[in-house]
């Protein structure tokens, strides 16, 4: 399974890398969002800071689904999912591959945003709290890229794939995008323990991964 | 005789429409069969039972000796599939596709059999080149180099003269008589007379889902073979070549 994930893994990084077509779609539509919020609440208050961590995490809900989107376009491209469930491997590491490709795709996203977004809503993040900021980004893109892989497969064999992917997908991942908000506000000087959300978070991302790897073959089939 | 694939009353209904009905064939190891038919016809739904991509199916169908639906992994790695679909990532380069599928399929060494196969096929030369920047003829090539890749025992190919000029045309043909020549059977579905008949060994008709010829090609020139095959998308009755019943004929 491990050696099947690490393929599809290099693959998936390696088209990215030549056509970056995922994170640099992702990253213009986040800025996009996050400039209307910005221009729509009026610069830098108290109040625009107390719920940046909502519109950072709103503005990343949506750019996220275009690169889960790109994600499985990529197989439907020419047929080339067909020659991949055509091959002798456990569908678990066909997910697992793509689970981590998307993973990362969405953690370049967030970090590629995150310098705009400080400068944008005049965010500072404490020194002591930089490992939570870094927790939730990380386990929020879990927590994103766990159903959407599942999703953007089951999306892509219907006919309108781009707007049954967010439909599927949104209201699965509603209790992670909470729980990532709540940590990340914490991070950005809330005054709230987060303890609970990163622990529902963590949770949260075990129980995706594991039921979708074991229910992936079934999407993988037309 | 061992056998390559061996189908007993195939039967595969989409709804209340039957696309292949009571389908009984067998190959032996080093055949080249055509299946020949009209748009339709069940040759593909054919083809894709044989690979394991539908696998709701009436009937047996044993891939060298194992019923798929037993010993799916087994038999994926005994078949290389060339679909109608290219079935290779267009941003990636002829050669990192081949590293990918081989890798999948479990191959020792990886980049010495896709650049093996990248001379097989005379693509070396664009070894770097993305799929989207190849013409049609060498995306066809390419494509069938990914079938092979993991030296597969039973070709299935899926209408594989579509959209070629001549010379690329020759080049296919060329190709599937050297894996031929290797000891590979190969199975494709076309309805071009043209070019599969003289490559096949056996030219097969299927008519609504119904085999209504099989006869090896040596029996019946070209001219003959395609007055019986007109005759049958005509009349849906084996006709001319003095092609008899299927069901009559003694098999090999």
């Amino acid at each position: 399974m491990l050696h099947t994930a690490a393929a599809v893994l290099w693959k998936d990084l390696k088209i990215e890398m030549r056509t970056r077509d995922a994170v640099s779609a992702a990253f213009v539509f986040a800025i996009l969002v996050l400039v209307v919020f910005n221009f729509a609440l009026g610069g830098d208050t108290p109040e625009m800071r107390r719920l940046a961590a909502g519109f950072f995490w709103v503005a990343f809900a949506f750019s996220g689904t275009l690169a889960l989107n790109r994600s499985s376009a990529i197989e439907k491209e020419s047929g080339a999912g067909r020659a991949l469930a055509l091959a002798p491997v456990d569908a678990g590491g066909v997910y697992l591959g793509k689970f981590f490709a998307n993973a990362i795709f969405l953690i370049a996203t967030q970090l590629a945003v995150l310098p705009l977004f400080i400068i944008f809503f005049d965010v500072t993040v404490e020194a002591s709290r930089i490992g939570w900021l870094a927790a939730s980004f990380i386990l929020g893109a879990i927590g994103f890229a766990a159903p959407g892989t599942l999703f953007s497969v089951v999306a892509a064999n219907t006919r309108m794939r781009e707007l049954m992917l967010p439909l599927l997908f949104i209201p699965a991942s509603v209790p992670a995008l909470i729980a990532a908000v709540e940590t990340t506000s914490f991070a950005l000087g809330g005054t709230h323990d987060a303890s609970f959300w990163f622990k529902l978070l963590l949770v949260y991302d075990v129980v995706f991964v594991t039921a979708s790897l074991l229910v992936f073959e079934y999407a993988l089939e037309e | 005789m061992s056998v390559a694939l061996a189908c007993e009353g195939l039967t595969k209904r989409y709804g209340h429409v039957a696309a292949l009905r009571n389908v009984n064939l067998s190959v032996v190891p080093g055949e080249c069969v055509a299946i020949f038919g009209r748009n339709g016809a069940g040759k593909s739904t054919f083809l894709q039972i044989a690979g394991s991509l539908i696998r709701s199916f009436e009937g047996r169908l044993d891939i060298f000796g194992q019923d798929i639906r037993k010993a799916e992994l087994d038999t994926r790695r005994a078949v290389g599939f060339v679909l109608h679909d290219l079935c290779l990532y267009s941003d990636l380069s002829v050669l990192d596709n081949l590293r990918f599928f081989a890798r999948l399929y479990g191959v020792q060494d990886p980049e010495a059999q896709a650049r093996a196969l990248l001379e097989r096929v005379e693509l070396d030369t664009r070894a770097a080149s993305t799929i989207r920047e190849l013409s049609r003829g060498m995306k066809q090539r390419a494509a069938i180099a990914r079938a092979l890749v993991h030296d597969p025992r039973l070709l299935l190919l899926d209408e594989p003269f579509t959209g070629l000029d001549e010379i690329s045309s020759q080049s296919l043909a060329t190709m599937l008589r050297d894996f031929a020549n290797r000891g590979g059977t190969i199975l494709m579905s076309t309805h071009d007379v043209e070019r599969a008949y003289p490559v096949a060994t056996r030219a097969v008709i299927l008519e609504r889902g119904v085999l209504t010829y099989d006869r090896p090609t040596a029996e019946a020139d070209l001219a003959a073979f395609r007055h019986a095959y007109w005759t049958v998308l005509f009349t849906g009755e084996p006709r001319g070549a003095g092609a008899a019943p299927v069901a009559e004929r003694p098999r090999a």
